[in-house]
């Protein structure tokens, strides 16, 4: 750009020693454009990468020190800056996988279980006129497929401080398909045939049974992917993860549906290959972009009516009005209608949700009311710390903290 | 005082002084000349502004040198190589290999017009070379996460 504006001032000047100073700085510059890219392009060619751990095997949700050695570090006549890009689903600091001299050491947590491979090579090149920054992700540079071995099964002690209407697993993300895996007190919505009658009769209020699977078959998963920067993703995918590995042993396939919010992502049905599961859990977490506003549960929208119909205030009728009219000319939207079909397409043994939600719930009040009309068993998981937000939820499902 | 810096000062003085004896004595176009070789001498000897003032310096210089004797100016480039890249032996032989050559060639066309059109052109077809063999390069690198 300084060469065409000192040529188009020689131009105006009539000037045939700007002409000269403006060609001599244009070949300067591109000599060294094409300089850069014949180093850099020759020291691609050259390096070697070699990727070490600290401890093997490598085990999802532990942190491991990974070195690695660039050679050669750098080139005569370019600057180099290198960064490693380890696998999506890992959990590390940025800051720490720069190298030093074409060597680095740095913590990274593997989250997802089984095959994976580095992403690569960040190789940023530089002159002192020219920079290009080069992603370098060929097998030579992101190495061999490595293996993270699947955690043991977590166990914790449940506390009696619970949520009022949740209940505390024992064994984190199992499905066990036992017929009944415990009572609760009757709530709006629950089947009538669940009631158990020697339980009413000795508490003298109704209970009823939960059953944890209807036929014992695979139950669906629905993942509800974390947003980027969710607080909760380690453990979350951990819990996942687990939970899919247990289910694929002891059933042999496992059908996933991945939602974010109100989004369907994929849907895998009756899958055998574990890898293929947890690649989809890796790779697809990002931002949703369809908010539901604040979608309500028809069971508490029938629950505020009748409230509303018992209030005298003119604002009660109005409001009871208002709620009438939203039960009876409710259309499904296409989210409702994926995971109806989703649920129709896996086995009858009730449908498990990951979620780590705490903005809108709307797209799992969705999910409740679907399983409801199928009459399948529904249990929502999300993290400890979001258990607060239990009251936004449908009274339908069982709500599990993790 | 590094090698190099005494040889750039060198290089500045025997400019001005053929600058001077060009002109035949001080006119008003030797005095622009001599105070950006002193410029050029003041920032080389304080460091102040880094090499891209040197850089732009030198070109100002070269420009005057140029005006009074077109040859002056071609025979320059080299030294405005020197303070762009002299770290590296190879882009200094690069870059004033290709300055002079190419400032040479305009002494050849000697038309202002057809030299900037050529110019022009050229940086326009250079950067989409570049921009090419980049990309090319970068899927090249990349061709196992595509395929």
């Amino acid at each position: 750009m300084t060469a065409v504006i000192l040529g188009i001032v020689g131009l105006y000047l009539d000037s045939l020693a700007a002409i000269i100073a403006a060609v001599g700085l244009a070949s300067l510059l591109c000599s060294q454009g094409i300089l850069l890219f014949y180093h850099t392009t020759c020291y691609i060619n050259s390096i070697t990468v070699t990727r070490r751990f600290q401890k093997r095997p490598v085990v999802a949700g532990t942190s491991v020190e990974v070195e690695i050695q660039v050679n050669p570090p750098s080139l005569d006549g370019i600057q180099i800056h290198l960064t490693d890009l380890p696998p999506p689903s890992v959990v590390y600091s940025t800051e720490d996988t720069s190298l030093a001299n074409g060597r680095g050491i740095y913590g990274a947590r593997f989250l997802v279980p089984g095959a994976t491979r580095f992403r690569g090579l960040r190789v940023i090149a530089a002159n002192r006129f020219f920079s290009t920054t080069l992603t370098c992700t060929s097998p030579r540079y992101a190495g061999d497929e490595i293996f993270i071995s699947p955690r043991e099964g977590r166990v914790e002690n449940s506390s009696s401080s619970g949520i009022p209407g949740t209940k505390e697993l024992n064994k984190i993300g199992i499905w066990k398909g036992e017929e009944v895996s415990g009572f609760h007190p009757f709530r709006h919505g629950d089947d009538l045939s669940l009631i158990d009658w020697k339980l009413t009769a000795k508490h003298n209020k109704p209970y009823v049974r939960e059953p944890s699977a209807r036929m014992g078959g695979a139950p669906l998963l629905i993942v509800d992917l974390p947003s980027a920067g969710s607080p909760h993703t380690p453990e979350f995918l951990l819990s996942v993860s687990e939970a899919l590995a247990r289910i694929v042993k002891e059933r042999g396939r496992c059908s996933l549906l991945l939602i974010s919010g109100g989004d369907v992502i994929d849907f895998l049905h009756n899958e055998h290959d574990l890898d293929a599961l947890y690649r989809h859990l890796g790779l697809r977490i990002h931002e949703s972009f369809h908010a539901l506003y604040r979608k309500r549960d028809s069971l508490v929208l029938r629950s505020l009516l009748q409230s509303a119909e018992n209030g005298t205030l003119a604002y009660s009728r109005y409001y009871a009005a208002a709620l009438r009219s939203n039960l009876s000319s409710r259309r499904r939207i296409v989210f409702e209608e994926e995971v109806e079909h989703a649920l129709k397409n896996s086995e009858p043994a009730g449908v498990v949700v990951y979620t780590v939600s705490t903005d809108d719930v709307s797209h799992l009040n969705l999910i409740s009311e679907a399983a409801r009309r199928r009459r399948s068993r529904l249990v929502i998981r999300l993290p400890r710390p979001l258990g607060g937000f239990v009251s936004w939820l449908s009274p339908y499902p069982v709500v599990e903290l993790i | 005082m590094q090698q190099f810096n005494l040889a750039l000062l060198g290089a500045i003085g025997v400019a001005a002084g053929m600058s001077l004896l060009l002109s035949g004595g001080m006119n008003q176009q030797t005095a622009i000349v001599l105070l950006l070789g002193m410029a050029i001498a003041g920032a080389v000897i304080t460091g102040y502004g880094g090499r891209f003032l040197l850089l732009c310096l030198g070109e100002a210089f070269a420009v005057g040198l140029g005006t009074q004797s077109a040859v002056l100016g071609v025979a320059f480039q080299p030294v405005i190589a020197g303070i762009a890249c002299r770290d590296n032996r190879m882009s200094f032989l690069v870059g004033g290999v290709t300055m002079t050559v190419f400032s040479a060639g305009v002494l050849l066309v000697r038309f202002v017009t057809t030299s900037l059109v050529v110019l022009i052109s050229g940086l326009i077809g250079f950067a989409l070379v570049l921009y090419i063999f980049e990309s090319r390069l970068k899927n090249r690198l990349s061709r196992s996460e595509t395929a």
